[in-house]
Order: C-alpha cells, then structure tokens, then sequence
C-alpha cells in the first residue's frame, strides 16, 4: 500500500480519538485529561505533515506514477514549480489546508496556560480536521497510485507557472485555518479569552488581506483573469469573509456573530470552488457536485441562528449605520456569486451595487480618520486610496485589440522564436507611442492542450499603466495582435492595498508587544 | 427603536434594488444542443468544450459539444484549443456560431482557496 494512504489513515484516526479524547475530558471535567487528547493532536500533525512532505518528494522526483503528480506536473517543470504544483489541485491544496488547520491548532494549544477554553476550542477544531481528512483519504485522495508508470507527467497549467502560486495558497489557506479558529475560541464562550481571540483574529484578517491582494497582484498581470479584480466566484467568495472579517472589527456588542458568519464565508468559499457547482449547471457527464461541504457549512450557522435575535442589538463602534453598509456590501457580493453559479452576471451589476456601497464606506473613513490613533489611521487611508483605485480602474479602464501594421504610432520591430528544453517562446520587439515593449507568447511543451500562454508587458506611470500582450502572431508574415489596455490609476490600488497590511502588521505586532508586557 | 427600523428598511429597499439590478445584468448560458433549436439569436453566451479546431488564413473554425450536440464555430483570430470548458459569445446564424469573444470559463481551473 502506498505510504502517503497509510500517512493519511494514521493522521485521520490520530485527529478522530483527538477529538473524542477532548470530549472526554470535558465529560469528566479533569482538566490533566487533556494531555492524552493533546497528544494525538501532535500525532496526528506530524503525521499530516509527513504526508505533506512525501507529496512534495514524490513532485521532486517526478514520481508520475501518483496519479495527482502526473496531472500537475512534467520533468521539465523549475523545481520551484513543481513545489507549487503540490497545491495546483483539489486533492493537494485540501491536504495542505488540513494540515494548517492541525498545526494552528497545535500552536494554540501549546502556547500559553491550558485551561477549559482551549480544550472546548480543540474539540471544535479537531472534529472540524477530522471530517476535512475523511474527505482527504476517501474521496480526495491525492496519493492514488496509476497501474503503470508514465515516463512524462501531463503538465501543470501554464498559468499556474507563477511565483504567486507559491505563496498565494498557503496563505489563503492560513487565513481559512484562523477563521475555523476564532470561530471555534469564540464558541468556547470564554470572556478572559478576549485578548487571545484578538490576535487570531487580526492575524487572520492579515493573512486574508494579504492573500486576496497578492491574488489581485497575481490576476492583474494575467491575461483573461479579469484585471485586479475579475469579480469571478473565486474572488468573490473570498471577499465575503474579508468583508465579515472586517465587520467584526468595527463592532462593539454582539460582534461575535460575524466571527461565526466568517467561518461560513469560508466553507461556501470551499463549497464554490470545490463542490464543482461552477461546472455541474452546464450538464456535463463526468462533473459531479460534491456536497460534503454542505454539512460544516450548516453545522456552522447553527452558533448564527441561535444568537439571530441579538441582530437588532448590534452596536458599532462607528456610525450605528455601519452594519447596514456592509450587509448591503455583503449581500450583493452574495447574490452576484449565487447567480453566477447559473447565469452569467455582467459586471456592470457590481458597478452599479457594490461601487456606491464601497463609496459611502470610503467617504465615512474620510470624515472620521481625523480621529484614529495612527496604526488604524494608516489601514483607514489605505482603504480610502484603495477606493479611488480602484473606482478608477473599473470605471475607466480601457482596452484596444491592435493589428500591428495597421495601428497608429505602434510598430513591430521584430519578432523570433526561442526553444529550451521546457517551451517555445516567441518574442516580439513592439515600438509603441510609450515606449518599446517585448511581449511573449509561451508554448510549454506538455501533453495538455492549453499549453499556450501570453506574458503580460506594463508601462507603468505613477498614473496609469499600459498593459501589452500578444494573442496571436503569424512568424512568417511578421504580423501580430495586440492585445492593449491603459489602465488609470491601478498604482492607487496597490498603495491602498500595501498600506492595509502594512497597518495589520503594525496592528498585529503591537498588540503582541502589548501582550507580552501584560503577562 | 426609530433608527433600527429605518436600518432595516433601507437594507430591504437595497436588497431589493440590488435584486431588480442583477436580473437586468445576467445573461442565460446556453448549451449547443439548446442553440440547435433555435434560428438564430444574438450575443449568446455559449457552453462547451471544444474540438476539431483548424486555422485558416486567420480565421478558426471549431466545433463546440454539450456532450449531445455540436455546433460549429467561426472565429477571427487564432485560439489554441482548451482543455477545460470554454464560453463562447457571439451570434447565431442559419447554423454557425460566429463568435466575438471566446472566454475561458474564470479561472477555477485552480481548484483550491
């Protein structure tokens, strides 16, 4: 039997007799109990983690006998590719996120005095893991073994070849982990845990922030993914928690419900990009729709709907209208998300119902960052540069499909074509009125056919950006399509964006600071 | 008591635009075997995989499937065939696609976060 199998199995029964240890020890109410259940929880890690590693060996080593490397991977690949290519899929990337949601809750439970909280937040956790690595070793097993061995894998996505791809997931991922966290040290119903559910939950806004906007950095410099932000279900249904997230901030009294809400924000996020629901509406044999996500999705609601009275309470820190703004905000990104399972939604719905909700938020920042101390001040002002980059891009953006030859002020100077050992790639030297650009067309050489990809060529001002690409070419004529946009002030975009992590950093950071001084 | 019933209505009334909203910016996806059905229609957003791709002096030429049915599908300009499920949006005319815009359906083919 294959090791990975076994890795996964020992983890998965580690996590359950976790878990019910836990239970156990709440039942008596002997708090030392609680080693034992600790220790499967650490077993139970290492062992998740080992079948992390082996995965990643088997990439190294171009083992395309695994049936998961074999579709993700191809000898040719950059090692550090082929790194990534371990979470380029469903069966990877769950594996990946189980162990992150063992490790977090490793970490929590060592750090700092044990006390009933922790073991009622263990409980939640490992019950959570221990479904997670059910589906991971029955139905999303990434170490299926092929009846024979293939000498060449299939190749990953050439729009996966990025080092965004590297860094994106995981931190999506931990982002995910600490908001199965909160949720879970909130419903221990601890009120000393304040402190501690404070920086979970500042990190986990941290690593989600960040997350999305290296996604949008990641978007933007891709052809076809929609600019920084395509408003595609993916995106959408991470910025759900982001927005739930954000919320929970600005609330004083009853603000637990959002915590619980973001948790929920991200099992509809898991159940849209891996239930296949995008896939399944258009009636294809071999799409399924996988509804395992469904049953945490709902158990998780449960907290939500026993404490749904308390909705009218709800007091914010800000302006009492505060928590109708971003329901609005939340809703729309909802509905948008939901209907685009079935129909297409034009963007233009989100320009007209998401942009003036985004812009009464970003003039309430303006007339009260006066009164921020300066950490907040700096988030605040990123969200407000944020808002006007990005109201810029959507609403002017504009874009031209050339015909070098025929279009003014733009020449083809040149254009050959290179091989190496892993793709063709055709260059082009194009004289444009902003300078000369080389945009490149990749042909990998791998078994799938979307093998083709465009690089993406910017001319950036602190005002706006030319964006070139090249779409089609023809070597002997010396003809090419350009693809070109002139995006304005895309650069407010990612200054608003450096700023918020910037501010969650400091945030983050002082808060420990503050914390270790306490104790 | 006042400001929560005036919240919770302006959230109604916004829910409520929002709604009449999305239903004026949605577009029905069809399926090549629901086309077939049809004489012609415009600007429709078109389903499926692709196949039997040939280029001629620029132009592609294509075949879309649901599984049941294909169409063919004229394109101006090169496209390299895609594994994954496309969405086509063009015109509908006595029997061809002519197609606009071909889009490859977001990018889910990362099936991760």
């Amino acid at each position: 039997m294959e090791i990975g199998n076994l890795l996964l199995m020992f983890s998965s029964l580690a996590a359950v007799l976790s878990a019910l240890m836990f239970l156990i020890t709440l039942r008596n109410g002997k708090l030392g109990n609680a080693v034992i259940a600790e220790n499967l929880l650490y077993t139970s890690t290492s062992a998740c983690l080992a079948a992390l590693l082996l995965l990643v060996y088997y990439f190294i080593t171009d083992n395309f006998s695994i049936w998961y490397v074999y579709v993700n991977s191809n000898v040719e690949m950059p090692a550090i590719y082929k790194l990534s290519a371990v979470w380029a899929g469903k069966e990877g990337s769950l594996l990946l996120w189980t162990f992150l949601n063992l490790l977090v809750t490793s970490l929590f439970l060592s750090a700092g005095k044990k006390d009933w909280t922790k073991v009622k937040a263990a409980l939640t956790m490992t019950a959570f893991t221990s479904y997670l690595l059910f589906i991971l070793t029955f139905f999303s097993n990434p170490f299926v073994v092929l009846p024979y061995n293939p000498n060449n894998g299939y190749g990953l996505n050439p729009l996966l070849r990025t080092v965004e791809m590297v860094i994106h997931p995981p931190i999506v991922f931990l982002a995910y982990s600490l908001s199965a966290l909160l949720f879970s040290v909130i419903l221990s119903g601890s009120e000393q845990a304040g402190s501690e559910q404070e920086q979970i939950a500042r990190l986990s806004w941290l690593s989600l922030t960040l997350g999305i906007i290296i996604g949008g950095w990641w978007a933007y410099r891709t052809l076809g993914w929609g600019g920084f932000w395509g408003w595609d279900p993916v995106e959408n249904s991470s910025l759900l928690p982001w927005l739930t997230l954000t919320l929970y901030f600005h609330l004083r009294k009853h603000r637990e419900i959002f915590a619980y809400l973001t948790f929920t924000s991200v099992l509809f996020a898991t159940f849209v990009t891996r239930g296949g629901v995008i896939s399944s509406v258009h009636s294809f044999g071999s799409e399924y729709t996988d509804y395992t996500y469904l049953i945490p999705l709902l158990c998780s609601l449960i907290p939500v709907l026993v404490r749904a009275k308390e909705f009218g309470d709800i007091k914010s820190v800000c302006t009492s209208q505060l928590p109708v703004l971003f329901s609005s905000a939340l809703i729309v990104v909802f509905l948008g998300t939901v209907a685009n399972l079935i129909v297409n939604v034009e963007r233009s719905y989100y320009l007209i119902t998401f942009l003036p909700v985004f812009a009464i938020i970003a003039a309430l920042v303006i007339l009260k960052i006066k009164k921020m101390n300066s950490v907040i001040k700096i988030i605040h002002l990123g969200v407000i540069i944020l808002f006007l980059g990005s109201a810029s891009v959507w609403l002017f953006e504009h874009h031209e499909t050339l015909n070098l030859g025929t279009a003014d002020g733009f020449r083809l100077e040149d254009i050959l074509i290179n091989e190496d050992s892993e793709k063709f790639t055709v260059i082009s030297e194009i004289q444009t009125p902003y300078g000369i650009v080389y945009p490149k067309y990749l042909i990998y050489k791998i078994e799938r056919r979307d093998r083709g990809i465009s690089t993406v060529e910017l001319i950036s001002y602190p005002w706006v950006d030319h964006y070139f690409a090249l779409t089609n070419f023809d070597l002997n004529k010396k003809e090419v399509v350009l693809e070109h946009y002139t995006i304005p002030l895309i650069s407010a975009v990612w200054i608003g964006s450096v700023l918020m992590v910037a501010g969650g950093i400091l945030r983050f950071s002082a808060s420990s600071i503050h914390r270790t001084n306490d104790s | 008591m006042g400001s929560k019933k005036v919240s919770l209505a302006a959230l109604l009334t916004f829910i409520a635009i929002a709604i009449i909203v999305l239903y004026h910016n949605i577009s029905p996806y069809i399926t090549p075997s629901e086309l077939l059905n049809m004489n012609n229609a415009y600007n429709v957003q078109v389903v499926g995989k692709m196949s039997d791709l040939r280029v001629r002096d620029n132009v592609t030429f294509f075949k879309l499937t649901d599984g049941k049915a294909e169409i063919e599908v004229i394109y101006r300009g090169k496209v390299q065939q895609y594994d994954s499920e496309v969405v086509v949006v063009g015109d509908w005319d006595n029997g061809t696609l002519y197609a606009e815009k071909i889009l490859r359906k977001c990018h889910t083919e990362y099936t991760g976060g």
